[in-house]
């Protein structure tokens, strides 16, 4: 498929990125054996999301959203259904998916570039490798801080140095499990804008897990209404608001205020 | 990254063994001591400058440490890949923790007299006891560490897609180093005293041999230059060690045991 690097300015309009399925996630359920019997988890989810699309998937604590993103990254396996990644199943971690957990997860031996490298420094040359680093450095906004350790850095730079990572692993997805969730609510902003920027910068395909209504509308295209117990698609709704999204715009509030009514919870 | 020094801390580090030592020179002068088990320290000072002059003290130290090198170095070498290992294969710690358990209860000194039986009176019942004495520590604290390496970071490794090897070199070693680190340096001090233990009894070369001819010659004056060797040694070992872990994990910050 071509990559539309040519007009790749500010607005990408989805209408006319190709329709190419990335991401389809087949009926997929999941049951977890405890010592307390079998909980089912999801139980028949079908969904799919196009290449380049930022699809967040909402839905109160405890609805299986990390559970649904970690059989998409392959962290987990389903109990039935399948997740297919450009049409071939998904058996395991991969290189075309890389995500970001709710923690940043960095290693704190490891300085900020050696942690943005941590992902290709086995697989690369050393001349792609410091490329590759600088560049999700810049994308990141760290290059200042490249030297420094994770131990010297607020919530919102680590956090960032994760996204790095998961960018310096030239995945054509990135999947990312609340990530801005622990943070204080201006550097949420913050890192909000900031990785719309790197969306329309790279084009990559992005699905992001998040309880946060205001955060799925300012961010994605495309957002997947998940209900509890057991989790399963209520809805999936497409965001036509144009880019940068203004929150108090009635347009905003009408379609925040429908999908509280949705979901039945509160924020 | 090395600390700096605070030179008002090492002044009374100093200052105390100082004062110690002139009080027991004046009470040896005064005639209150026995001079047979205890001599002035300028008796022993002496003594000193003669077994280095005669280069008796020389030869004796640098046997000693050559042990010391050869065996912490086997041992090093036998229980980190061994602590890995362990440490990942979860099931098995429960087969084997009894009996260690139990063997760590046995002093190394338990085991010279089998040692020297197995082994004879020269180089090798004192670098198995060495090896005994360090093995513990190393082993026990490399299996702790690769025990709480943290799941997490485990999974970022998954997620990435590191083979098995790398996951020990990347993943499981860097963060199970601190632990381990503190095993060697456990394991070094336990290497030093058991192996003077080990040629006290054997009695062939080495700082406890010296001891113990200082006492079949009747020299307190000897005796003492090898034990305060002894415990200067330890603390240089030991000092070089804490730089050493500061120098290679330069992400971790102080400890509290650092505070004096």
């Amino acid at each position: 498929m071509s990559t539309n690097t040519n007009n790749s300015n500010k607005k990408r309009n989805p209408e006319n990125s190709n329709k190419e399925i990335l991401i389809q996630v087949n009926n997929i359920s999941k049951t977890f054996t405890s010592n307390w019997g079998k909980v089912q988890a999801l139980r028949n989810l079908t969904f799919s999301c196009h290449r380049g699309e930022f699809v967040t998937i909402v839905g109160p604590s405890g609805c299986g959203k990390t559970t649904l993103l970690r059989i998409i990254a392959g962290l987990e396996r389903q109990t039935t259904g399948e997740v297919l990644f450009k049409g071939s199943q998904v058996l395991g971690p991969g290189h075309d998916r890389a995500i970001v957990f709710q923690e940043p997860r960095l290693f704190p031996w490891l300085t900020v570039e050696q942690n943005i490298a941590f992902g290709i420094r086995d697989s690369r040359s050393k001349q792609e490798v410091e490329s590759l680093t600088d560049k999700s450095l810049a994308l990141v906004g760290l290059k200042d801080f490249r030297q420094a350790y994770p131990h010297e850095l607020s919530g919102g730079m680590a956090q960032r140095v994760a996204i790095g990572r998961a960018l310096a692993f030239e995945p054509a997805a990135l999947l990312l499990d609340e990530p801005f969730s622990s943070l204080d609510v201006s550097t949420r902003a913050r890192l909000q804008g900031a990785l719309l920027e790197l969306w329309h910068k790279t084009g990559k395909t992005i699905i992001l897990v998040t309880h946060n209504i205001a955060e799925a509308l300012v961010l994605s295209q495309k957002i997947i209404i998940m209900s509890p117990a057991p989790g399963s698609v209520k809805e999936v709704l497409a965001i036509d608001l144009p880019y940068p999204r203004e929150q108090n715009s009635p347009a905003f509030q009408e379609r925040k205020e429908y999908i509280h009514k949705n979901i039945g919870a509160k924020h | 990254m090395v600390k700096k020094i605070d030179y008002t801390i090492v002044l009374k580090g100093v200052a105390f063994p100082l004062l110690l030592i002139l009080v027991w020179e004046i009470t040896a002068r005064l005639g209150y001591l026995n001079a047979l088990f205890l001599p002035a320290p300028s008796k022993i000072g002496h003594a000193f400058v003669q077994m280095v002059a005669d280069g008796s003290w020389a030869v004796n130290l640098l046997a000693s440490l050559k042990r010391l090198a050869y065996g912490f170095l086997i041992t090093v070498c036998l229980a980190v890949p061994l602590g890995i290992v362990v440490g990942r294969a979860r099931s098995f710690q429960h087969w084997i923790s009894p009996t260690l358990s139990f063997l760590q209860q046995i002093p190394p000194i338990a085991w010279i007299p089998i040692f020297i039986l197995a082994l004879g009176i020269y180089e090798a019942p004192k670098i198995a006891v060495i090896i005994y004495a360090a093995f513990f520590p190393v082993f026990l604290n490399t299996v702790q560490g690769v025990n709480s390496v943290d799941p997490k970071l485990v999974e970022v490794g998954r997620a990435y897609m590191l083979s098995s090897l790398r996951m020990i070199q990347r993943v499981y070693i860097p963060s199970a180093g601190m632990s381990i680190f503190v095993g060697l340096r456990l394991g070094l001090s336990n290497c030093w005293r058991a192996l003077v233990m080990a040629e006290m009894i054997t009695r062939t070369t080495g700082i406890g041999a010296q001891i113990w001819e200082g006492r079949d010659l009747m020299q307190p004056d000897r005796i003492f230059v090898a034990v305060f060797t002894i415990g200067v040694v330890g603390l240089i070992i030991d000092i070089i060690l804490k730089r050493m872990e500061h120098r290679f994990m330069p992400w971790k910050k102080k400890y509290p045991e650092d505070k004096r």
